[in-house]
């Protein structure tokens, strides 16, 4: 079987390629094996135990063949697992459909999806403790409340819910095969499920729909339901529009991630978010959504920092879409005046989700940290090192939330170096006018000799910068690039 | 820089980017000059990580980017006699598909290229205009994302260029 993928966890083309070697290829814009497991949905550690060949993870290329881990080659997965549900911590949701005649069997498995009393008491790696103290006599729990007993006990409540069965028979079973297919089945995510769908029953059919696939995708994790539940009673979801209600739970379940909805929440919230128009907000909602599930990909720190600024409730920032690409060059997004502002040229306003390709990853997963970056530390075009530096710190913060990791050397100069000294580019105009000033000047030559390692002067600062990295002393083209000075991780 | 110039070129980006908070720096890309032609960039410094806008005086008219025919109507008029090196600039410059971004005109523009393509068994290439001038191929490096284009232009006689853009670099399966 050969897989090849060529958009989000949820587009996996599964097909038979007469082999019987499971491979996925890394797509532009991927550089980090994480990126590609993010994309598939699978958990990154498995992923590069599966790919032991693989020297680097972090520097991958475009067309590199990876190899699936054993626990997903076969079975597609319907969304990306969520890498990180619950506090943060990473878990690795086990796919049941595979275990059923595994590590379980068939008979087992079969069992639980007719409710059979057989407790399940392993969480799987990561997974949720299940509540202690099983309850040996049976005793039916009070209406609405699941019991913190055994798995039949936390089941048969949920089926005398008088919600549960007010819901359709599909409804009902995607409900009941979400939990018994990711066990355990505790008391406590049960209560979670029923108060979900007490707080999602006013909703209207298609909403509800979209709330119970998002249950479904997220695994019937409890912190989601949760979360999901919380937004769904907030009266700042309540008051939206029809429209607008869909918006929401389309990313809810598009980004099955408890730290996704969250946001999305706190982002109902926000005046700049509800003074967008329609298809601003889609755009925000799944640039919001996308971003928060990120981690532990990218920089958890950065990403966290970026996303207050614009959703905590002190916050300040605000977030705008304007049509940027209406002149020579695509502009991914600018800040001034503490307001981000994204090219909505570049994300779609609907109500699918993301496509991952390297133009929406370099927008959602680096641009918004590059820019809030400048927005931070207050920057301003000048003519000066100091503007140089501003470049270059808020190219590194991006560059890190992208990658989870700092720059080296070498790609930092080739990646950026380079271009902020080009007199063709926007910065070199500046750089060029700044290095007119003796003192300005030696602060390049001296930047430029940390990150290669030579001495550098007004004679050859550009044969340096222009020079091959294998020849600077002391293998600096892989070491770190220098650590930018000010505000670094957007706090 | 004649001060009536720099003035019709500030006027053009305040129409046509509402550039009018901050400074509106206008340089003149010398190279690029031919006669009757001269062309300028202008940078606008009231926001982080702008692009450079490009525009051009033709006769006393003033051209921003845009279409395949706004390249044409540059090229029509300025392009005599001049090299491809030339055309791959005001191709790259003028038309909005393409923009920001370097043109990789000798294995110097963008060291370390030629070798990653060699890798990926592909040769470095400097621009290069065909007899009847109607195509035009050359490398273009998108600062962006980090990433090579082959980009081939090509027009039918009075019509508007086309341009396709083949990523090279990183290199695809």
């Amino acid at each position: 079987m050969k897989i090849t993928s060529t958009g989000g966890a949820g587009s996996i083309d599964w097909s038979d390629g007469g082999g019987d070697s499971n491979v996925a290829t890394v797509q532009d814009g991927e550089h980090t094996l994480a990126q590609v497991a993010e994309r598939l949905g699978v958990n990154a550690d498995d992923l590069q135990s599966a790919n032991p060949q693989i020297a680097d993870p972090l520097r991958l290329t475009a067309g590199q063949e990876i190899r699936l881990p054993s626990s997903t080659a076969g079975t597609p997965k319907e969304t990306a697992a969520d890498a990180s549900q619950g506090g943060g911590n990473p878990v690795y949701v086990p796919d049941m459909s595979k275990r059923m005649d595994s590590s379980l069997g068939g008979d087992v498995m079969r069992a639980l999806l007719n409710f059979g009393a057989i407790p399940i008491d392993n969480p799987g790696p990561g997974g949720t403790t299940p509540v202690s103290g099983h309850s040996p006599t049976g005793t039916a729990a009070a209406p609405g409340k699941a019991p913190a007993g055994s798995t039949p006990d936390a089941l048969q409540a949920l089926t005398a819910n008088a919600d549960f069965k007010n819901l359709s028979e599909p409804n009902q079973t995607l409900v009941k095969q979400t939990l018994t297919g990711n066990p355990p089945v505790t008391g406590d995510k049960v209560q979670k499920t029923i108060d979900l769908l007490g707080a999602s029953k006013g909703l209207p059919a298609a909403d509800q729909k979209l709330v119970l696939e998002g249950f479904q995708a997220a695994k019937g994790n409890p912190a989601y339901a949760d979360s999901l539940k919380k937004l769904v009673s907030d009266p700042k979801f309540t008051s939206l529009t029809a429209d607008e209600k869909v918006a929401v739970l389309s990313q809810t379940k598009n980004y099955p991630d408890s730290r996704s909805v969250d946001n999305i929440d706190r982002m109902l919230h926000k005046d700049w978010f509800t003074s967008q128009d329609l298809g601003d907000k889609q755009r925000s909602l799944k640039t919001v959504a996308r971003l928060s599930q990120y981690p532990p990909n990218g920089d958890a720190t950065i990403i966290g920092n970026t996303l207050n600024k614009f959703l905590s409730p002190t916050a300040d920032y605000k977030l705008e879409w304007k049509s940027l690409h209406v002149d020579s060059g695509t502009t991914y997004g600018t800040g001034a005046n503490k307001v981000l502002t994204l090219n909505k040229d570049l994300i779609d306003a609907d109500n699918a989700k993301m496509p991952a390709n390297a133009t929406t990853n370099h927008l959602v997963l680096n641009t918004v940290s590059h820019e809030v970056n400048h927005l931070v530390n207050d920057d301003k075009v000048e003519d000066n090192f100091k503007y140089f530096q501003a470049e270059y710190r808020a190219w590194y913060v991006g560059f890190k939330a992208e990658h989870g990791r700092v720059p080296t050397n070498q790609e930092a100069m080739e990646q950026r170096i380079q271009w902020q000294l080009d007199p063709a580019s926007f910065y070199g105009k500046h750089a060029a006018e700044a290095m007119k000033v003796p003192a300005e000047a030696q602060k390049f030559y001296d930047f430029l000799g940390s990150m290669t390692g030579k001495t550098v002067d007004a004679h050859n600062w550009q044969t340096v910068m222009n020079s091959d990295p294998s020849t600077w002393p002391g293998h600096k083209s892989s070491a770190d690039a220098p650590a930018p000075a000010g505000n670094s991780d957007n706090h | 820089m004649d001060e009536n110039i720099r003035r019709k070129i500030v006027d053009a980006a305040k129409s046509a980017y509402g550039w009018t908070t901050g400074e509106n720096r206008v340089d003149e890309v010398e190279e690029l000059r031919r006669p009757g032609c001269s062309f300028y960039t202008v940078a606008n410094d009231a926001r982080m990580r702008h692009h450079l806008a490009n525009f051009a005086l033709v006769g006393d008219k003033v051209i921003g980017s845009g279409d395949g025919t706004t390249v044409a109507k540059i090229l029509d008029t300025c392009s005599q006699d001049a090299p491809a090196d030339w055309w791959a600039e005001i191709v790259k410059r003028y038309h909005r598909d393409l923009g920001d971004g370097l043109v990789l005109r000798d294995e110097s523009s963008k060291p370390g290229v030629a070798g990653k393509l060699s890798a990926a068994g592909a040769t470095f290439m400097r621009p290069t205009l065909d007899k009847d001038k109607r195509a035009l191929t050359f490398l273009l490096w998108d600062p962006e994302l980090n990433v090579v284009f082959r980009i081939h232009a090509t027009r039918s006689p009075g019509g508007p260029v086309h341009v396709e853009k083949t990523k090279v670099l990183p290199a695809a399966a």
